[in-house]
């Protein structure tokens, strides 16, 4: 159950009140009651003993004379005080000696002995009191009287007193419970207020209530005004306080995030220096495995990389020297072999000046058995800023590659030598043969002319005595001289035809036919022949080897049609592939197409001389006239139905579309041998134009 | 004949080419006053007035020098050289006659200054028709130069 301590401020204060307030009352009552008992006890006994002094000196009479009855009836007129139940006189020698008695049926009682030395007591038993007092006479004790009294009247009085006691108490007990409620109010209400606000605040967290202030200016007043101060001071660190947590939760949440970036990345940089590490091994495994050496060096010039190639090509590992003296630890050689590589062009010292360079170079130390050739390629190893921080030179033997430019030299040396012997004997070749061509030219004609001369000679001045026959012999060697002249003039032309320089001017091809049909005429009389001429549009050509062209087509023409009662000779022109082609058109009697791969072939003739005459050499002269302008001829014929001849000038159009300017890569320039001492280069577009 | 009176200087190696060129020459009449010369050597001596004619003179120099270009010793084109450059020679015309056609000798002809450039065609009536042109137009059509402040005795003699 409750106890004390667990009740509520306002009950302790009334229990307090009341218990303060009882516990006075109750003790004043009791003090008031034993004083008062006490007091009444006094007297009961004076009372007593007064009565018995009476009752004593009555008797001593009775004593003296030994008269009982006179005591008894002295004792008798006890009955006055109700009060006294029994009164008894002794003896000294404590023998009862008279008795009274209340009431009479106690009288068979026997008395009580008194002993002679209790004198002048008294004592409480079983509710009543006894008094025993001595009698004196004259000095010496005459008896002794014994009282007993009830103590009913000590009860009522005692009984009295306690129902004033009782009713002070219940009276005063209201009172203070009256009083205390009144009190209650002015205390217990404002700390029981104070306390419902703390628990507030100290429930709600909430720091803006305040506890409500009284009108009394006593300690409580002040209680609650610092209370409320106290509120507003904890108020005010709250919202610093929490300010402070928020802000500090914030930086606790940055420091988490930065924690966690922190830790990521401590992770990241893990991973990367395990990736690295493996790269690292991949890396060195790689070094290690390429046929290349490699060597790099810091600024300084020591050492950072030297694999394993490196250590084979050079026969040493990297040495703890200084750069200056690299050419001598090693054995560096300019590509002399003997001179000793200078230190300022160390291909890895320049890439550590920021230069990058290549150097051939001879290794010979005695680490190696023979001496190396060795290519190096060097570069600056830059940092982030651009700036070099040492160098890196990649190396490889070039042994093999040396012997192979020693043999590949000595081979061009060989080639060199032959061609210039070639040369020289192409030069004599050439020169021969324009010592024959100068021959034939000279030496050859000459005895022509003078076997023709003195033959036509004989013949005029002689003819007339001479017999028919040997005049008709004579003819016919002039005839022969006649043909083979002719022979050798077209020889010649041909041979020049070869060594003519192309000269191109803008040409009117109209002239050049006019000048050639005239040329013509004189074969012509006595014969229908239709010149039927285009206008043909200006060419850019080489005049005079094109009036060769027609000349000797048109000519052609003419001698192949000879048969034909009308001669129709046609000279037009058309544009295929962008490009003008002329045609020269004749109605004689053609030819079998089969035999066009021979038709301008030398010496290639597809009639017989009796037929025709001529030496096979004219159309082979037209086609190297026009391979010459880098053009093409061609011809179509039917057997007695005509032949035309086609021929175009200069290469077909390869500018204008790009697509066209691939026919040239697609299609290789022929080199043709021709005959004659002259070498052609033809120009194959056929393919070009068949796209077109 | 009258070494100064040579109207013709031919210059030929070649005793057919003479033959058929004199032939060629009398048809014409033109055949009285030619000198034949065999070789270049002679054709020098002829024209300086030296060697073997010495006793011949500068103010008679020939009306037409034919000059063939092949021949032993000195061949036509060290003659034409000689005689084109010098002044005494120079003015007399000079005829290259040759079987050959080839550029190169024509061009260093026309450079040493001759006169004109001749191919003695195979065929005979050609070669005569071609003397005799060259007979008519420089005996006869052609004004010859003057030497030495007088006329050419040819040109007097026209």
């Amino acid at each position: 159950m409750f106890q004390f301590r667990d009740y509520s401020i306002s009950k302790k204060l009334t229990w307090m009140n009341m218990l303060v307030s009882g516990a006075a009352l109750l003790l004043a009552g009791v003090a008031f009651v034993a004083y008062g008992l006490f007091n009444f006890q006094k007297t009961l006994v004076s009372n007593l003993s007064i009565e018995a002094q009476i009752v004593g000196s009555n008797s001593i009479s009775a004593l003296v004379f030994n008269d009982p009855a006179s005591a008894e009836k002295t004792l008798s007129a006890l009955q006055a005080a109700p009060h006294i139940e029994y009164a008894s006189i002794y003896t000294p020698e404590g023998q009862p000696f008279a008795a009274y008695w209340r009431d009479s049926r106690d009288r068979a009682a026997s008395l009580p002995s008194m002993p002679a030395a209790q004198t002048q007591i008294h004592w409480f038993k079983d509710k009543q009191i006894t008094v025993v007092r001595p009698i004196v006479f004259q000095g010496k004790a005459a008896g002794v009287v014994c009282i007993r009294s009830d103590l009913r009247e000590w009860t009522e009085r005692l009984q009295r007193y306690a129902v004033i006691v009782a009713a002070v108490l219940l009276i005063s007990l209201t009172a203070a419970w009256l009083t205390s409620s009144v009190m209650r109010r002015a205390i217990a209400d404002p700390i029981v207020r104070l306390a419902e606000t703390a628990r507030i605040v100290s429930r709600d967290k909430n720091y803006s209530v305040r506890a409500p202030l009284t009108s009394n200016r006593d300690e409580l007043a002040e209680l609650i005004a610092t209370f409320n101060e106290m509120l507003a001071q904890i108020q005010e660190r709250d919202t610093a306080l929490q300010f402070e947590i928020a802000e500090r939760t914030q930086a606790e949440e940055r420091l988490t995030g930065q924690a966690e970036e922190l830790s990521r990345q401590a992770e990241e940089l893990t991973r990367s220096q395990q990736a690295l590490e493996t790269q690292t091994l991949m890396l060195q495994s790689v070094l290690d495995s390429i046929s290349e050496g490699l060597v790099a060096a810091d600024e300084a010039g020591k050492f950072l990389l030297w694999n394993a190639a490196a250590r084979r090509i050079v026969g040493m590992g990297a040495a703890n020297v200084p750069p200056e003296q690299w050419t001598d630890h090693y054995g560096t050689f300019l590509p002399d072999t003997v001179t000793p590589f200078p230190s300022e062009q160390n291909p890895l010292l320049r890439a550590i000046r920021g230069e990058a360079c290549t150097a051939e170079m001879y290794v010979r130390n005695p680490e190696l058995e023979t001496g190396v050739w060795i290519e190096a390629s060097a570069n600056p190893l830059k940092g982030k800023d651009g700036v070099a921080r040492g160098g890196v030179v990649a190396f490889r033997d070039i042994n093999q590659r040396k012997q192979d430019e020693r043999e590949i030299h000595k081979l061009n040396q060989e080639l060199e030598e032959r061609v210039v012997e070639r040369t020289a004997q192409l030069e004599a070749a050439n020169h021969e043969l324009e010592a024959f061509t100068y021959s034939v030219s000279h030496d050859l004609r000459a005895p022509l002319r003078h076997i023709g001369g003195f033959s036509k000679i004989l013949i005029e001045d002689f003819g007339s005595t001479m017999v028919p026959d040997a005049r008709h012999h004579l003819e016919r060697i002039g005839d022969g001289v006649r043909r083979m002249g002719q022979l050798v003039d077209e020889l010649l032309n041909l041979a020049r035809v070869g060594r003519h320089a192309i000269e191109l001017r803008d040409t009117s091809l109209n002239l050049l036919v006019e000048e050639v049909v005239s040329v013509l005429q004189p074969e012509t009389e006595g014969r229908a022949v239709s010149w039927k001429i285009a206008d043909l549009p200006p060419a850019e050509c080489d005049p005079v080897l094109v009036r060769q062209v027609f000349q000797n087509l048109l000519a052609n023409a003419l001698k192949f049609t000879r048969p034909r009662e009308c001669a129709v000779i046609e000279v037009g022109h058309r544009q295929e592939n962008g490009q003008m082609v002329i045609a020269i058109r004749d109605n004689g009697v053609g030819f079998n197409m089969k035999y066009t791969d021979k038709l301008f072939g030398v010496f290639q003739r597809l009639h017989r001389a009796e037929d025709f005459e001529g030496t096979g050499i004219g159309l082979a002269t037209v086609k190297r006239i026009i391979h010459k302008h880098g053009g093409r001829v061609w011809a179509e014929a039917e057997l007695d139905k005509g032949a035309t001849f086609f021929f175009t000038l200069g290469a077909e159009p390869t500018m204008p579309r790009p697509e066209e300017a691939n026919f040239d890569e697609g299609n290789p320039i022929e080199v043709r041998s021709t005959e004659g001492k002259t070498v052609e280069v033809e120009k194959k577009n056929a393919a070009a134009g068949a796209q077109l | 004949m009258n070494l100064n009176e040579v109207d013709i200087l031919l210059v030929d190696d070649s005793q057919d080419d003479v033959d058929l060129t004199l032939h060629a020459l009398r048809a014409e009449k033109l055949a009285n006053h030619v000198f034949i010369a065999r070789d270049g050597e002679e054709a020098l001596e002829f024209l300086f007035c030296t060697g073997r004619h010495a006793e011949r003179s500068f103010d008679h120099p020939p009306k037409l020098v034919l000059l063939d270009l092949k021949m032993p010793k000195v061949d036509g084109m060290q003659v034409l050289e000689r005689v084109k450059n010098d002044p005494r020679t120079r003015t007399i015309p000079v005829v290259l006659m040759t079987s050959s056609r080839e550029e190169r000798d024509m061009a260093s002809g026309y450079d040493l200054g001759v006169n004109s450039y001749l191919q003695k065609p195979v065929d005979f009536d050609e070669f005569r028709k071609m003397v005799k042109l060259l007979g008519l137009y420089w005996l006869v059509t052609n004004r010859p130069p003057v030497l030495n402040g007088k006329a050419n005795r040819g040109g007097q003699a026209k």
